[in-house]
């Protein structure tokens, strides 16, 4: 299914931002407007599903979350999920949710 | 399905973040497989290393190398949630310029304060330091040695710092850097309450109904917590929130009612909202008559200068904390004075503002939490300021109930835990005790098994009189670790400096990196960090949180406990202590210090075996001396408000908030119900005092210590940003942070730039009456200065804000004030 020899290395975050719901249907189309930034999911209580991925312009995904997280009318970003190839993939949960200490 | 490694590691990405926001999983990511087994890598818990917020995460070691983190589902603190800094936590410790080796500045084979630093063993170090040591005390005796310690060193190597210096070397000259930074916030509980730390926690933030950020910018400086304010306000329509800054930043985006104030006025608008209060009959007389006393500060108290400083000889009753008794009607008469008007005119914010938040604090069904860090503590009337938030929480009854209650945050993630309830001040004991009380010294005497008066009574050198004596060479061998105080310490130039290189003093410095700290000393000890050994931090809402040791540090670096109980071994006890008190314990003769501190039947109590296999420092000392140390502390605040859980209890939860009776933690403190020390039928009982009252303790506004004239004509406010924790020494070094603000530049309004010929991003010239230092200008970007204010970021190395910074600080809380002095900026 996957890969993982025939991949371009990749570079991916998930960012969880915040906005007033008021405004936050523009405030993401700004967002989605930026280089290397979608826009997933817009709930209505003001929250956004963000992927930051690093492009030819922006090799650095930071400089991007940075630049969402001074961004006009976003309230807060904060970082979920981060992904590079010197990465790793994220931990494991028990059957019962929680997480496994070994 | 054929779906590319890219749109697969992107689903990941969004129902991770989906989940983290409750949002419903897009149905593009819902077969999200994490597969563990391919992997190798073990995941374990911590603290995080950086803020005092205490988010846990979730530590990945895989091949002796920590490879990656991230925010634990599973935490209350942060409940999966990481800041950008704290995402790159793994990163941290593996900087290029890492230090593993100890390092002596040498001429012709042996030490020179001259020479250049070269690479020795630990012996050779330890002989070096010993010696000096040693030299210090025989001249000058224990007043003549000296450490700076740290809000991150963890609770077992305050606890054994402190032992070491009080007991053992029988100097009071410990501090922790905490100094600078929560200092007043710990005057002010003392005063007001008895007890140290805030009496709510956390889960105030999801009860609030308005929030007040008194000078703090939580959206850069506890993004976690922001997070959580975020939510509680989005969710509910009815909450509202007030900022009050100096200039405008970034938590100003949420703010319903955001307010800029000159400098210092913060005392006065406190003044006019209790004066608001009192006005329009809002006091809570059930709860003021029941539990709390009226007082007042002595005034015109200086600025904590040197006092041959003009201002110091000026102040009629400097460094006074005397406080007074007066009647309601008296307190009633000084608040009087901060009219709407009045207030108007000193603090420059519009009246519409003031009233607007003046009226939510005085309703009665408004839930209010106060929050607040540097703006606050940083300020030299810091202690006055704390008390002043107090009594309009205090008047109305808005204290110790979920959702209300003022709130410190702290910036160290165990500022608490370490600095503040170890006691590593110089004038304090561990659980709130104090050198100056004979009770608290043979209490602390009694637990460590010592003979009756080995502590000193008089409090030692706190940080800012620390390198003043540096400089007058009264303190001549000196350990600093854990921080980097040339950096950080206010004026480098006339105080730091010349007093680091003064030919008479040794100074150390342990640190994991090459700091400029550690560039000024004479001997650097490299230093394992974070989860590189077994520790515990205590964070903001009095939460314990442990970890396990989960890597090997690389070379020969050490712990800081190591090192300190490592150099205890170097003395005898005769070497440390007079005959006199030698006499009433005749059987520590010829033991050293290491055995008298550390093997004295408490520290040594608990077997090897009962240790992780991965644990140095116990393996090195041979019993579980993590465990010895906690379990020894834990025993002075035990059955007196601030009891601890036993030590394994805190290695499975996600951290408890002491006071923890019978297994169950405390999260509202001094309200019946919810705290076990308050007494049946009280209500709420500030039991840190013997009547069970608060004291409500009036101040007025007093002017600072130096304001723009006309040559120095703005004002300087220094602080953080987010991507850079404290002095940068470890985000600096993580490449994503850095290159994400890799320099320090100066904010300054557009009109001020304007004004002097300058354009964004050009080079100037920062200019005081005590130095200099080379930045760019910047007019855009994420803070928005009012004219007449710049702010500078002080995490880069490269460009030392402190040269410029004034040592002015709170006569009683002798907190550094870096938020105002007075400075030019010239094109270069």
């Amino acid at each position: 299914m996957i890969n993982l020899l025939e991949e371009d290395p990749v570079h991916i975050a998930g960012v969880l931002v915040k906005a007033f719901p008021q405004n936050i249907q523009a405030v993401a189309e700004k967002l989605n407007a930026l280089p290397g930034t979608e826009v997933h999911e817009v709930s209505n209580e003001g929250s956004m599903v963000v992927t930051v991925e690093a492009t030819d312009k922006e090799k650095n995904v930071v400089d991007i979350i940075t630049k969402l997280s001074v961004f006009e009318g976003v309230l807060d970003a904060s970082l979920i999920f981060h992904h590079n190839d010197a990465g790793l993939v994220p931990h494991a949960k028990n059957n019962d949710g929680k997480i496994n200490f070994k | 399905m054929n779906q590319s490694r890219r749109d697969f590691i992107k689903a990941n990405a969004i129902a991770a973040t989906a989940a983290a926001a409750g949002v419903a999983i897009p149905a593009s990511a819902s077969n999200l497989i994490t597969d563990s087994d391919k992997s190798k890598i073990k995941w374990d818990k911590a603290p995080c290393r950086f803020c005092g917020t205490g988010c846990s995460v979730l530590v990945g070691s895989q091949n002796g190398k920590v490879v990656a983190t991230q925010g634990d589902p599973d935490a209350e603190v942060n409940k999966g949630l990481n800041c950008i800094k704290g995402y790159f936590l793994s990163k941290i410790m593996y900087g290029k310029d890492r230090l593993t080796q100890p390092l002596l500045r040498m001429k012709d084979g042996k030490f020179h304060k001259e020479g250049d630093f070269q690479p020795v063993s630990w012996d050779m170090a330890f002989d070096v330091m010993a010696d000096k040591f040693k030299s210090a005390l025989k001249a000058k005796g224990p007043t003549s040695v000296g450490m700076f310690g740290s809000g991150q060193w963890t609770v077992m190597e305050g606890y054994a710092a402190v032992k070491l210096m009080k007991a053992g070397f029988r100097s009071n000259n410990i501090d922790p850097n905490a100094r600078h930074c929560m200092a007043s916030a710990v005057g002010a509980f003392m005063r007001t309450f008895g007890i140290d730390e805030p009496m709510g926690c956390y889960d105030d933030l999801e009860q609030a109904d308005s929030f007040v950020l008194w000078g703090s910018n939580m959206a850069e400086m506890h993004p976690i917590l922001w997070s959580r304010l975020t939510d509680r306000r989005l969710g509910h329509s009815h909450v509202r929130v007030h900022v009050l800054s100096t200039y405008k930043h970034r938590s100003f985006e949420l703010a319903d009612n955001g307010m800029i104030f000159t400098p210092n006025t913060d005392l006065a608008i406190a003044n006019y909202i209790a004066n608001y209060i009192i006005q329009n009959d809002a006091v809570d007389w059930g709860f003021v008559k029941k539990h709390t006393h009226f007082k007042q500060v002595t005034t015109d108290i200086g600025y904590g200068l040197r006092p041959e400083h003009e201002l110091q000889k000026a102040a009629k009753n400097a460094d006074s904390g005397k406080i007074l008794d007066v009647t309601f009607e008296e307190y009633k008469k000084q608040v009087a004075e901060y009219t709407l008007e009045k207030t108007v005119e000193i603090s420059g914010v519009p009246a519409k503002n003031l009233e607007e938040m003046a009226k939510m604090y005085a309703d009665p069904k408004t839930k209010v939490m106060s929050l607040w860090t540097m703006g606050m503590n940083q300020h030299t009337r810091g202690v006055w300021m704390n008390s002043l938030v107090y009594n309009i929480h205090l008047l109305t009854g808005k204290i110790s109930k979920p959702g209300s209650g003022p709130f410190s945050l702290t910036g160290q993630p165990s500022a608490c835990g370490t600095a503040r309830e170890v006691g590593t001040f110089s004038h304090r004991l561990p659980a709130d005790m104090v050198v100056k009380k004979k009770k608290h010294r043979d209490y602390a005497e009694k637990i460590w098994k010592l003979p009756e008066g080995t502590i000193p009574a008089k409090p030692g050198y706190h940080a800012v009189l620390q390198n003043r004596m540096l400089k007058d060479g009264k303190l001549n061998a000196y350990w600093v670790m854990c921080n980097n105080n040339v950096q950080a310490a206010p004026n480098l130039n006339e105080e730091t400096l010349p007093g680091y290189r003064n030919p008479e003093n040794f100074v150390v410095v342990s640190d994991p990196y090459p700091t400029v700290t550690c560039q000024a000393g004479d001997l650097i000890l490299p230093t394992a960090m974070w989860v590189e050994k077994e520790g515990c931090y205590g964070n903001a809402e009095r939460r314990t949180q442990h970890w396990f040791q989960q890597v090997k540090a690389p070379g020969e670096a050490k712990s800081d406990l190591w090192q300190l109980m490592e150099f205890s071994k170097r003395f005898k006890i005769e070497d440390v202590w007079d005959e006199a008190l030698l006499a009433k314990a005749p059987h520590l003769r010829g033991k050293t210090m290491y055995d008298v501190l550390y093997r004295n039947g408490n520290v040594d109590a608990y077997p090897i075996e009962e240790a992780k296999e991965l644990n140095d420092d116990a393996h090195d000392c041979g019993f579980y001396v993590q465990k010895g140390l906690f379990e020894e502390y834990a025993a002075f605040g035990r059955d007196h408000g601030h009891d601890l859980a036993p030590y394994e209890m805190y290695h499975t939860a996600r951290g408890l908030r002491w006071p923890v009776v019978n297994g169950v933690e405390t999260k509202w403190r001094y309200k019946e119900g919810s705290d076990p020390y308050v007494g049946k039928g009280k209500d709420f009982e500030f039991y840190g005092k013997p009547d069970g009252k608060a004291l409500i303790i009036s101040a007025p506004y007093e002017a600072p210590p130096e304001a723009p004239d006309s040559e120095y004509d703005m004002w300087l406010c220094t602080g953080r940003v987010l991507e850079h924790w404290h002095s940068g020494s470890m985000t600096q070094r993580v490449p994503e942070l850095y290159r994400a603000f890799p320099d320090a530049v100066v904010f300054m309004h557009p009109d001020d730039a304007k004004k002097r010929n300058l354009r964004r991003g050009d080079e100037v010239m920062v200019e005081s009456r005590r130095g200099e230092m080379k930045s760019r200008i910047e007019t855009r970007g994420r803070n928005r200065p009012p004219v007449g204010l710049v702010f500078v970021p002080w995490f880069d190395a490269r460009q030392l804000i402190n040269k410029i910074t004034l040592d002015a600080t709170d006569p009683l809380s002798k907190q550094t004030d870096y938020k105002k002095c007075a400075i030019k900026v010239r094109k270069v």
